[in-house]
């Protein structure tokens, strides 16, 4: 069932959206004179309220209070009351405009709020980042009883506003550290072990989707090397199998890689991956799980050679019918399996180089010369430790506090080594680690840095942030995590924030692998890829729809989101291009004949993976090669630009048919950067089409249904948004009808025409798209908005809209391209603001 | 209920030739062409016979219900020698091969061993050559046609043409004799000679709802009868072990024997083959399956009035034995339905195309399965009747 398709919202008018200023109320103090103030003035308080003296101050909590309860009454239809004089729709879209406008102002600058020192949380995302790049170690921040989840605003899990701290919060910090160190430091590192296990010529695993064979039992938790010998042949629909190792506990694929070889033509697969502790097994990760136990049962695990298989009645079907049987599932036909680890590569050893004393002690007495010893180079140590979790020189002071933890730890009996870790994981689980701070005091931070000595209050409230805030803040905008050595460095002897320097960095770091880290975690976030999948699509609506596609269409996005990067291609590409980024799964799902033009440079997953032909051909197929890569896109593919992904199509669904005004919404938010206020409430759902009357699509319903003034007067700004898309059902395919249940007749035609607020109109989704890449200047805004959310964690506002235009209006001589938008932001000054 | 049109046996000139033989009786003329090759076409699967079965007629002496096979006394031939030597002939059902007793559709288990049945038989279909093991004993007193496709017991065999007999004399005296002339359609046909059947005290007579002793059966009545063995079977003479001598009594007798038969198959569920199979992706795919012929028409009415509510099939074998039916089957439903205007012998004329979602190896071309309605009894067969 439907509910709520019907919002009333009310959209900045599109394309243009000015906002007004929070004290300017001219527009509509005609509105309140003439239907409010009769009854809401000095004269006269129905209900004890006065309109007329309401403050405009929207950043007040207690004020935008009450003006969210003006406008739901005037939403719901309460006010004004039915027999005094009634607003046209326009009057009333107009006025709910400009409150809800000025309730996001407030919000905004209510969250954008920043004391003397202001504290954003790391997200789990960014703290396993974090522990990896300090110490080499693969923390899964999001495995279950890891760390909480973070709330989003809009997509963005990283706003400091958000992101509270709460005393399960610091348990799990705690408890954190302590593993990761314990992983760092062990009493004894584990030795790397090499296992072998095979079918055991001339027997074959086989492997359907969803079944399992091999073990690999990890006892200690670490980088892994696995290499598996198999065949892979796509089903006679041509998709592709997926190797994937398969976490037996967490019942989760931990990395995986879509394989082609022929059964006469085996492919060693390698992969690298961090692998907690616990058991792990192949799998067959593509589509068309065989999960029915006893059909299973029956169904062959080992063949010595496919054309030897007999038929098992019982058993799954597994080849067609055809003269020369094709299989029917994608299968894998594995030979063995190695496994190594854990392994301690020297990038990660180095890592913990000058983090722990090499000296260990225990049982000593306290003024014991080795105590001495040790605890001279411990103090190095912690401070080289210090230094680099807490992303800024500490103090001596501060030193001195977690030293007197390993004092007393040793003085307690503790060995060497436990009384350290004590301090180690107390410096972890010091705010300092999880938290940025910015506006710290000048004068703690400059002594430390050997700067200047002299400090006053009005410095310390500076506006600006420091070198060392900067070198934060720039590594966790693009590599979501610490700065490193050199980052600091430049920071320590404070010349980061000239330009040069700064640009030299920015190049350093943009170059450097880590920024995958922000290509995949950025479009994430301001597109709302989070949402993909929110709502399962129903099996019995969409039976073709299943996991590896749900990854396939994110994996669409953010590999077009890289292309661009790594290319410095233009944002315009994000509206409307001629190519994409996919694999044969969503080749398919799309019904693409993809022409593949080169490989992307995409990897399928965080793990690096190698693929070895044994007999150095690679499969020769162009329609079925494993892995996502640039696709050139013909007109008729009906595809390019991200609001045609399936991605964007699924999110904005509702897992049963798609959702027109929800599309509009999107697109208002990630496309224009405004969002739409919701709906108002007791908004009556769709109906499903009676089974006596013609078919009809949502479009019509909507059209039907939007009687309610004020409904109608939002609906006409924002569903000329969303009606663009109706050529795409809930999970993204194209149609050139809308399929109906009940109702008589034929499936009606797609209407994807319509037209903007402003006069133009567009046929298609084609021309909508256009329409959108002509206006690329108030995109740009927009999408530099996004950036500096994701960069400053914080909601911009309005006072930021003047540098947000600057910085996107300085990108324009270059066309926009993505590099050197991200360019202006690092060098504008809002970057370096507090 | 079979009618002349799509009957699987031969001409009408073989079955008066058998006629023609019991006639004789003693006057010792076998009609040396009754074991005869008439065709020597062989059943491919997934096709229904297109031309008449051999016809071959004896006593049932012994059955593997479960398999659907078993072994039939040929009929003797007023040769000694044969009498003295001849082997049980072995046959084995084809899957789609039909059995009528007292007027209904039956299973092997239903016919009491002993009884003399009517069949039409085909050479071995390919691949099931060695199905069922060569008759030993003297080759020229077996056959070579050992799959039938149609059994039927004299009552059923006789009534489906719409023949019977008219009592004519009772002797009860040393050698009781029952004489009978044909009578229904056979009249003015080219045989309407009296028959002579051993008659005694073991005979049963079926009247109404009542069965009677032999004393009921007198002249003048019409009956339908069933025969077994007598001490005189070389010369082709038979005992005549139930006589039904009312319309009443062979109603009931039809209707008993139906009910056993819906019962049985609701347990079995519907035997058909597949036909074709349209893959739709994944496990995905629409069966495309006839149903065999000699069940009772109320359950193809009951396959067609419910085929809203979805459909279990099961894969089977040959036999039409499945493995674990309640829990082997998929679920699925019926998108198309279709009957066929003269459906070829063997088939129901009932083609269902039936989409599921996990497609089983057994569903493939030739294959047979076996299809239950929603509200039919899912149960586990007992150990013996399941495949392992």
């Amino acid at each position: 069932m439907i509910k709520h398709v019907l919002m009333t919202v009310c959209l900045v008018t599109v394309p243009a959206s000015v906002l007004l200023a929070a004290d300017d109320d001219r527009s509509v103090q005609p509105f309140f004179a003439k239907y409010c103030s009769r009854c809401h003035d000095a004269k006269k308080q129905e209900g004890e309220f006065r309109l007329d003296t309401l403050s405009r101050e929207f950043s007040k909590m207690l004020v935008a209070q009450r003006w969210g309860e003006v406008l739901f009454r005037i939403n719901s239809g309460e006010m004004p009351p039915k027999d005094e004089p009634q607003p046209s729709p326009a009057e009333l879209g107009e006025v709910a405009e400009w409150i809800s406008a000025q309730i996001d102002e407030g919000r905004a600058a209510r969250m954008a709020q920043r004391g003397p020192v202001t504290h954003y949380r790391l997200s789990r995302d960014e703290y396993a980042n974090v522990v990896y790049d300090l110490l080499g170690v693969h923390f899964d921040a999001r495995m279950p009883g890891a760390l909480n989840e973070d709330p989003r605003w809009h997509g963005f899990d990283r706003i400091g506003s958000m992101l509270t701290l709460s005393p399960s919060h610091v348990t799990r910090y705690l408890s954190a550290a302590e593993t990761v160190l314990n992983e760092a430091f062990p009493t004894q590192p584990p030795k790397s072990s090499k296992q072998r296990q095979a079918a055991g010529a001339p027997n074959r695993w086989l492997i359907l989707p969803g079944w399992h064979q091999g073990n690999i039992n990890v006892q200690h938790s670490g980088l892994y090397r696995i290499r598996v010998q198999l065949s892979a042949l796509p089903s006679f629909k041509g998709r592709l199998p997926r190797l994937s190792i398969w976490n037996s506990s967490l019942k989760r694929a931990e990395v995986g890689r879509d394989v082609i070889a022929s059964e006469e033509k085996p492919t060693v697969v390698e992969f690298e991956a961090f692998l907690p502790q616990g058991g792990f097994r192949l799998t067959n990760e593509a589509p068309g799980k065989l999960d029915d136990g006893h059909t299973l049962g029956s169904t062959p695990k080992s063949v010595t050679s496919l054309a030897d298989i007999h038929i098992v009645p019982k058993g799954y079907k597994l080849f067609t019918d055809e003269e020369k049987p094709r299989p029917i599932f994608p299968m894998l036909l594995v030979d063995w399996l190695e496994y190594e680890g854990p392994i301690l590569t020297e990038a990660d050893q180095k890592k913990r180089e000058g983090l722990f004393p090499v000296g260990q002690v225990s049982n000593l007495p306290s003024d014991s010369p080795q105590v001495e010893n040790l605890l001279h180079e411990a103090r190095s140590c912690l401070n080289r430790f210090m230094a680099l979790a807490w992303r800024r020189s500490p103090t001596d002071a501060e030193v001195d506090r977690y030293m007197k933890i390993i004092e007393s730890e040793l003085a307690a009996g503790e060995n060497s080594r436990s009384a350290y870790l004590s301090a180690m994981t107390g410096v972890m689980a010091s705010k300092n680690c999880y938290y940025i701070v910015e506006g710290q005091s000048r004068l703690s931070l400059r002594e430390s840095s050997g700067h200047t000595t002299n400090t006053s209050f009005a410095e310390r409230k500076a506006t600006m942030i420091n070198d060392w805030e900067l070198a934060s803040r720039l590594s966790f905008f693009l590599w979501s995590s610490m700065p490193d050595e050199e980052l600091l460095e430049a920071a320590g002897k404070g010349e980061l924030h000239k330009p040069d320097v700064l640009r030299t960095q920015l190049q350093r770091m943009m170059a450097d692998r880590k920024i995958d880290r922000f290509v995949d975690t950025f479009p994430g976030q301001w597109l709302q890829l989070h949402r993909v999948g929110m709502f399962p699509p129903d099996p019995e609506l969409y039976p073709d729809y299943d996991a590896w596609l749900e990854q396939s269409m994110i994996r669409e996005t953010t590999g077009v989101f890289g292309e661009v990067f790594s290319r410095n291609l233009s944002i315009r590409e994000f509206l409307s291009s001629d190519w994409t980024v996919m694999n044969s799964r969503l080749a398919m799902h799309y019904g693409i004949d993809w022409r593949v033009v080169e490989f992307a440079r995409i990897p399928e997953t965080g793990a690096s993976t190698n693929v070895t032909n044994k007999t150095g051909v690679l499969a020769n197929s162009t329609t079925l090669r494993p892995g996502f890569h640039r696709v050139t896109l013909a007109p008729d593919d009906h595809r390019g630009g991200v609001l045609t992904h399936a991605s964007v199509l699924s999110l904005t669904s509702d897992g049963t048919r798609h959702r027109p005004v929800h599309r509009g919404v999107w697109v208002s938010e990630a496309i224009f950067g405004r969002t739409p206020p919701p709906p108002p409430p007791n908004v009556e759902p769709l109906e499903p089409t009676p089974s006596n009357k013609p078919k009809a699509t949502i479009r019509d319903q909507l059209e039907a249904h939007a009687t309610h003034a004020t409904c109608a007067s939002c609906h006409q700004k924002i569903d000329p948004l969303g009606f663009a898309f109706d050529n795409y059902d809930a999970i993204g395919r194209w149609r050139t009808h809308e399929k109906v249940a009940g109702g008589l007749g034929d499936d009606p035609p797609v209407n994807a025409r319509g037209t903007f607020p402003d006069g133009r109109s567009y046929e298609n989704p084609e021309q909508f798209k256009q329409l959108l890449a002509g206006d690329l200047d108030r995109f740009a805004e927009a999408f530099v908005e996004q950036l500096a959310t994701f960069a400053l964690r914080r909601v911009m506002t309005i006072d930021d809209r003047e540098q947000i235009k600057a910085i996107a209006e300085a990108s324009k001589h270059d066309r926009y391209r993505l590099r050197t938008v991200i360019e202006q932001l690092v060098m504008a000054e809002l970057f370096q603001k507090r | 209920m079979l009618t002349d049109d799509r009957s699987p046996l031969p001409d009408r000139r073989k079955v008066l030739q058998w006629m023609a033989a019991v006639s004789a009786g003693s006057l010792c003329c076998a009609p040396p062409s009754l074991l005869a090759a008439d065709s020597d076409f062989v059943p491919q699967p997934g096709e229904f016979p297109d031309r008449p079965g051999n016809y071959l007629a004896g006593e049932l002496v012994t059955i593997d219900a479960i398999n659907r096979r078993g072994s039939l006394r040929l009929d003797g031939d007023f040769n000694d020698d044969r009498y003295d030597k001849a082997q049980p002939h072995n046959f084995a059902l084809l899957p789609y091969g039909m059995i009528y007793y007292h007027g209904a559709p039956a299973e092997l288990r239903d016919i009491p061993l002993g009884t003399h049945l009517h069949g039409s038989f085909y050479l071995p279909p390919e691949g099931e050559e060695r199905t069922v093991p060569p008759t030993k004993g003297p080759p020229q007193y077996g056959s070579k046609y050992n799959h039938a496709i149609l059994l039927e017991d004299d009552f059923s065999f006789f009534q489906r043409r719409g023949w019977a007999w008219r009592v004519v004399e009772i002797n009860r005296g040393n050698s009781s004799r029952m004489k009978v002339a044909a009578t229904g359609n056979s009249a003015g046909v080219d045989f309407e000679k009296e028959h002579s059947f051993w008659i005694d005290d073991a005979t049963r007579a079926w009247k109404g709802r009542e069965l009677l002793d032999w004393e009921a059966i007198t002249a003048d009545q019409v009956v339908q009868l069933n025969l077994t063995w007598s001490p005189e079977w070389r010369n082709r003479q038979f005992r005549a072990s139930d006589v039904w001598i009312d319309e009443e009594s062979r109603a009931v007798a039809t209707e008993r024997q139906r009910r056993i038969h819906v019962h049985y198959q609701k347990h079995h569920w519907l035997a058909g083959w597949v036909d074709h199979v349209e893959h739709l992706g994944g496990s995905r795919g629409i069966v495309t399956i006839t149903l065999f012929g000699g069940v009772d028409s109320s359950l193809l009415e009951e396959v067609k009035s419910k085929k809203a509510h979805g459909n279990a099939v099961a894969a089977a074998e040959v036999t039409l034995r499945t493995y674990w039916q309640d829990h082997d089957h998929k679920g699925g439903s019926i998108v198309e339905l279709r009957t066929l205007d003269k459906p070829p012998a063997g088939s129901s004329g009932i083609q269902i195309r039936w989409q599921t979602g996990e497609l089983l190896d057994g569903f493939r071309p030739g294959r047979i399965v076996r299809l239950r309605c929603h509200d039919w009894p899912n149960v586990k067969l007992p150990p013996e009747e399941r495949l392992r």
